[in-house]
């Protein structure tokens, strides 16, 4: 599916999130738990389930999501990893 | 003032044409009115946002999974400031230094360049306060980030201002639909209504400040339609374009009342030694006890020794969950690049976007590069333990609900030392042409991790300031 097969006319949802973040809806508070302020239009848009499907189903390029990342990235000496978390060997 | 399209007037020929009214164009346009030269702003909006207006935006995505983008930014005075969250930060000096390792990311001018117009740009923002960088020894550095609240609307902060102008003239509803060189200088240039009226304006310098995408967009249709006349050394056209991948990472366990929300990254050395590029990791904290509970178990069990401090902490509610968010440089390829849709066009005639948008290995090493020396930091220095996601340090597919990325267009008219590798030189001129100019993030050759709309101003000013300068 391509962005333009998502898309529409600008729906009424998504006039209230323009207008919300015009009259400050990203807020001190919003925005700091937001993570970098997007947060409030995922939470306020009912358009979330527009823009999340966007993946172009097939293309070559999105199967780059599954290669490894490229340069190695080891610990230091003394550090390990245990599902997922980073800690020094004292820990365990 | 501000006029209809049907009442620009046919003979005269402005000191300077600025085609888009967003926050670039908006500082642009004030920045060389101010010295007396007579500018006009042709706006494809109106002052709210319109249908009409909107889906000209409309295009493809092929890629990674992305925004749509008809709603990806605003079309209309004022341009995205109309949804934007009003946080900053300048570009570090790193962004624009020669990296051996990612050659493509480097620009010609350095931060330096940039430094005069920061307090201006910030002024223009309403930042108010200076940017702090605490080092932390151990690699990392603590970064100042600004938000400011409201985030001001440009279009709506300016509008009375324009309107009572001499200096400049400002059409709304003016969509560019022609334009015409004479392989050297533009010549004019033509916008249309939603009601098909037409105006051609003519003016000594023309300035592109239409966005990240369209700034290429406009580009490679108008190039096609001059016979390659425009933009003669195409190759770096539309191409190289760039957002900042936006994602949470990780969780941590750390003492209760820890500053709310932090930002840190690697200091530029450890960056080289890693051969990565730039990245912002956002820490604050998770509302909720009970997610609280889980992962302080989940830490409890794969660090034994911890595990009687971590359940006396969690009980005597000493202890928080964070959220731990990166956003990051995207490294500055050829293959990622704004395109001509072949069969859809907007309801002017012009081809629709192809954005070509995918994720390297070099931008998946860079935020598990951060997250890894952040992760050390945070215990190291006594404040806690950090758990980073499967995917970040394995690789495994994106997730899909998650913000993905932030809604910065950079790159696709890159600035560069030469005709063969960008679109603009250091002034921002387009190469090879004697008038045409670009402003906005679309001229950006790498985009460090911060939100560009600072630095998108701070090259505006500059650009206002070259052309105030040049000769009549």
């Amino acid at each position: 599916m391509t962005a333009d097969g998502c898309s529409g006319v600008v729906s009424a949802a998504q006039h209230g999130y323009h207008k919300a973040m015009q009259q400050g809806g990203g807020g001190s508070n919003a925005v700091g738990e937001s993570g970098f302020g997007r947060r409030q239009f995922l939470a306020t848009s009912a358009s979330l389930a527009v823009v999340s499907g966007l993946v172009t189903a097939g293309s070559p390029a999105a199967d780059s999501d599954g290669v490894s990342p490229g340069a190695a990235q080891p610990l230091e000496p003394g550090w390990v990893i245990r599902d997922g978390w980073v800690l020094p060997v004292s820990d365990l | 003032m501000l006029i209809d399209l049907n009442a620009i007037p046919k003979d005269r020929v402005y000191d300077l044409c600025v085609i888009g009214g967003g926050p670039a164009g908006i500082a642009v346009a004030r920045q060389v009115a101010a010295r007396g030269k007579s500018v006009i702003v042709l706006e494809a909006g109106a002052m709210e946002v319109d249908e009409r207006s909107q889906q000209n935006f409309r295009g493809r995505v092929i890629g990674n999974a992305f925004f749509d983008l008809e709603y990806a930014r605003i079309r209309a005075f004022g341009g995205s400031t109309a949804h934007w969250g009003g946080q900053g930060r300048p570009l570090d000096p790193i962004d624009f230094a020669a990296k051996p390792w990612v050659p493509e990311a480097t620009w010609p001018i350095d931060r330096a360049a940039m430094d005069p117009y920061l307090r201006p740009a910030m002024d223009f923002l309403n930042f108010k306060d200076t940017y702090r960088t605490e080092q932390l020894g151990d690699g990392m550095q603590k970064m100042g980030f600004k938000i400011v609240n409201p985030p001001p609307h440009l279009g709506q902060l300016h509008i009375e201002e324009f309107k009572a102008s001499k200096a400049i003239t400002l059409v709304l509803k003016a969509n560019l639909t022609g334009l015409v060189t004479d392989g050297q200088k533009v010549q004019s240039v033509e916008v249309q209504s939603y009601d098909r009226e037409r105006a051609t304006v003519h003016a000594r310098d023309f300035v592109f400040a239409m966005g990240g995408i369209e700034n290429s967009r406009l580009l490679l249709h108008f190039n096609n339609s001059n016979k390659g006349q425009l933009v003669k050394a195409p190759q770096a056209l539309g191409r190289y374009w760039m957002e900042h991948p936006n994602f949470t990472i990780g969780e941590a366990v750390v003492p209760a009342g820890t500053e709310k929300v932090r930002v840190y990254g690697m200091v530029p050395n450890a960056m080289r030694d890693a051969r990565v590029l730039n990245c912002g990791i956002m820490v604050h904290p998770v509302p909720t006890g009970s997610r609280m509970r889980t992962i302080a178990r989940q830490l409890a069990c794969v660090a034994p020794a911890l595990g009687s401090w971590v359940y006396e902490q969690m009980d005597r509610q000493l202890v928080c969950a964070e959220q731990v968010r990166a956003m990051w440089e995207q490294e500055p390829r050829a293959v990622n690049r704004v395109a001509l849709d072949a069969k859809a066009r907007d309801q002017f005639g012009i081809p629709q976007t192809e954005l070509h948008w995918t994720l390297s290995d070099m931008d998946r090493a860079t935020v598990k590069a951060h997250a890894l020396r952040y992760a050390q930091h945070v215990a190291r220095s006594g404040q806690g333990r950090v758990k980073i996601f499967d995917w970040v340090l394995n690789g495994g597919p994106l997730p899909e609900n998650d913000e993905k990325i932030s809604w910065h267009h950079m790159g696709g008219t890159r600035m560069s030392r030469s005709a063969e590798t960008g679109v603009v030189d250091a002034d921002c001129k387009v190469w090879g042409q004697e008038n045409l100019f670009i402003a906005g993030s679309s001229v950006f050759p790498s985009g460090g991790w911060v939100n560009p709309t600072l630095s998108i101003v701070q090259l505006a000013l500059r650009l206002g300031d070259h052309l105030a300068a040049r000769p009549a």
